[in-house]
């Protein structure tokens, strides 16, 4: 599993990442112009926390959130074990929100489903990877010999 | 090697998936005495909201079983176990032999021992036949009363109040959610659904049911009469273990696990709703009826079962509702009783929060309004770490991880998992 590795030293916090992903993910319009007066506000699935620590979903090797989901909403895609959302059944009970380590799932009181990244799963690169400019964010295999747990159905969405 | 499997709920299928990352081939065999598969029990109130369809109930996909390699009895009973000759009996006599057994066997609603609690319209909210029961009737009943104020009773009193019904909840102690709010935040709670036209009356308690075939009315023990269509019993629930009682396997309240999930005896194990386990928020042996701990619990057991040496840390308490958005989150110990706690405080309107700490690590805490980061609470207290020097980040609305940092570093051997490690790309100093 490839996961994005933060260098806090080389993180300007200049939140280009948040930015970016706000419009890329979050947006409708895909576009900052738009995206900044659509409503609901775009959630960005990345933030710079404390001085110079961008932190998204850390998709960690068994993940709580897995556990406390009631319906299957929260899973891994089988192909590469990342952990995503699956929004049309999210029912907004927050029991992920309870047990996420990293604090890092939006409970969206106005789209009413849990929020978080899921590293660009359906993309080549994920955007916040991208834009960085000073390179503090990094696409890296996860260390050898890591796993997974946890529900990953085949049908994928 | 052959399992088996009591149970088709949250550590019955986590077990499941669990034996499967580990053996892919060798039998399992799956009991169950409800014949509708993979239903989630914390979505009954959903349903009958309105919210999810009775489709949408279902936590795993109905290819489930084939696709895992898995022999489903449904609607089966198992009368006994029979540690002596590994084996399981059915009702009907039949027989199953076994090499590791799994007891998720759950828990059943508590009875509420009145006079006309037999009559029709009287359901304990448990399986999806109740909800079923109050869906079907639902354009017959003007009102509904709730007697108790315990989570199930109050999820499903606000999902009626959503479809228009008048709903009624009798709470015998101070507040509702005596068992994970204080009077605090509970009044909250109770504030916001007033505001929506639930009544709520504490202090009081039911002493008959009354009608003729069907509920009528309920009488209370103030000499009071609420006249209603439908009764709803939410007094809690209790561990699914009489078919044990004649095995040497230890009980306490629940089966008593040890820390791989194994009862006493070898090659059987518990998970679930009917397990007792280490509580870490008490520091005691404790049944915590609650999903998440359900799939952990299964999963380890699983792993174990499968020859996959895995521990269980413990369990406690946590809940977290939503009603008319104000997201509620309590965890572990909220209302301390004895000495040695140290309870923090915060709130301004509409957020609450609220620590509990025993030698300066949390055994507990409360977020209302405002819950977003509650999983790095969680996940302090099952670490067990000491959060002495941090409590005013923690109470306040600016709790982070990355300011949390230093702790986790500073605890780095109760912080293992890769997820943590690899978050910086040189390793935790």
């Amino acid at each position: 599993m490839k996961v994005i590795k933060v260098n806090p030293e080389k993180c300007t916090q200049c939140h280009t990442c948040d930015l970016w992903c706000g419009i890329e993910i979050g947006s409708v319009a895909k576009e900052l112009n738009e995206a900044i007066h659509e409503n609901p506000q775009p959630v960005p699935r990345v933030h710079v926390e404390g001085n110079n620590l961008p932190l998204h979903c850390r998709h960690c090797e068994v993940a709580p959130c897995i556990d406390a989901c009631p319906n299957g909403t929260m899973r891994r895609d089988p192909a590469t074990g990342l952990v995503y959302v699956y929004e049309p059944t999210c029912i907004a009970c927050w029991m992920c929100v309870m047990v996420c380590p990293f604090g890092i799932i939006a409970p969206s009181p106005s789209i009413h489903v849990a929020v978080k990244c899921d590293r660009c799963r359906n993309m080549e690169y994920p955007i916040c990877v991208d834009v960085c400019p000073t390179k503090a964010l990094a696409l890296e295999e996860r260390e050898e010999g890591a796993t997974w747990y946890g529900y990953a159905p085949k049908r994928s969405f | 090697m052959r399992y088996i499997i009591i149970g088709g709920s949250a550590a019955g299928i986590s077990a499941v998936e669990a034996i499967r990352s580990v053996d892919r081939t060798s039998p399992i065999e799956l009991f169950s005495s409800e014949g509708t598969p993979f239903y989630s029990r914390v979505l009954l109130s959903y349903y009958i909201a309105g919210a999810i369809t009775k489709d949408e109930i279902h936590f795993r996909p109905l290819e489930f079983f084939s696709e895992n390699r898995v022999k489903a009895h449904l609607g089966q009973r198992v009368e006994r176990i029979l540690p002596e000759s590994k084996s399981i009996r059915m009702e009907d006599g039949r027989e199953y032999p076994f090499d590791r057994l799994l007891i998720a066997t759950g828990s059943s609603p508590k009875i509420l021992d009145i006079p006309g609690k037999d009559k029709k319209g009287v359901v304990v909210m448990r399986n999806i036949e109740h909800a079923q029961e109050i869906v079907n009737r639902i354009e017959e009943i003007r009102t509904a009363c709730v007697l108790g104020g315990g989570l199930i009773g109050l999820r499903t009193g606000y999902a009626l109040s959503v479809r228009g019904v008048k709903v009624k909840i009798i709470v015998k102690s101070g507040h509702v959610l005596s068992q994970m709010l204080d009077r605090e935040s509970a009044e909250m709670i109770q504030g916001t659904m007033r505001e929506h036209g639930v009544d709520i009356q504490p202090g009081l308690d039911a002493v008959e049911i009354v009608g003729k075939e069907s509920v009528e009315g309920v009488i209370l023990d103030n000499g009071g009469r609420v006249n209603c269509q439908l009764v709803v019993i939410g007094k809690g629930v209790q561990p699914n273990v009489d078919f044990i009682s004649s095995t040497q396997i230890k009980v306490n309240e629940g089966i008593v696990a040890d820390e791989t999930m194994r009862t006493n005896l070898p090659d059987i194990y518990v998970a679930g709703d009917v397990a007792e386990t280490y509580d870490l928020s008490t520091g005691k042996m404790g049944v915590n009826a609650i999903w998440p701990c359900a799939f952990e619990q299964g999963r380890v057991a699983g792993l174990n079962m499968a020859g996959r040496e895995a521990k269980y840390g413990g369990s406690f308490r946590m809940n977290s509702l939503d009603f008319y958005g104000l997201p509620v989150i309590s965890m572990g110990i909220t209302r301390p009783d004895g000495d040695g706690f140290q309870q923090v405080q915060r709130k301004t309107e509409n957020i609450y929060r609220k620590l509990v700490l025993r030698d300066g690590c949390i055994v507990g805490a409360i977020l209302v309004g405002q819950v977003q980061k509650a999983g790095i609470l969680t996940t302090l207290l099952k670490k067990k770490v000491n959060v002495s020097g941090d409590i005013p980040l923690l109470i306040s609305n600016r709790l982070n991880f990355a300011d949390l940092l230093p702790l986790v570093k500073k605890n780095k051997e109760r912080f293992t998992e890769v997820e943590y490690r690899e978050l910086s790309q040189r390793p935790l100093a």
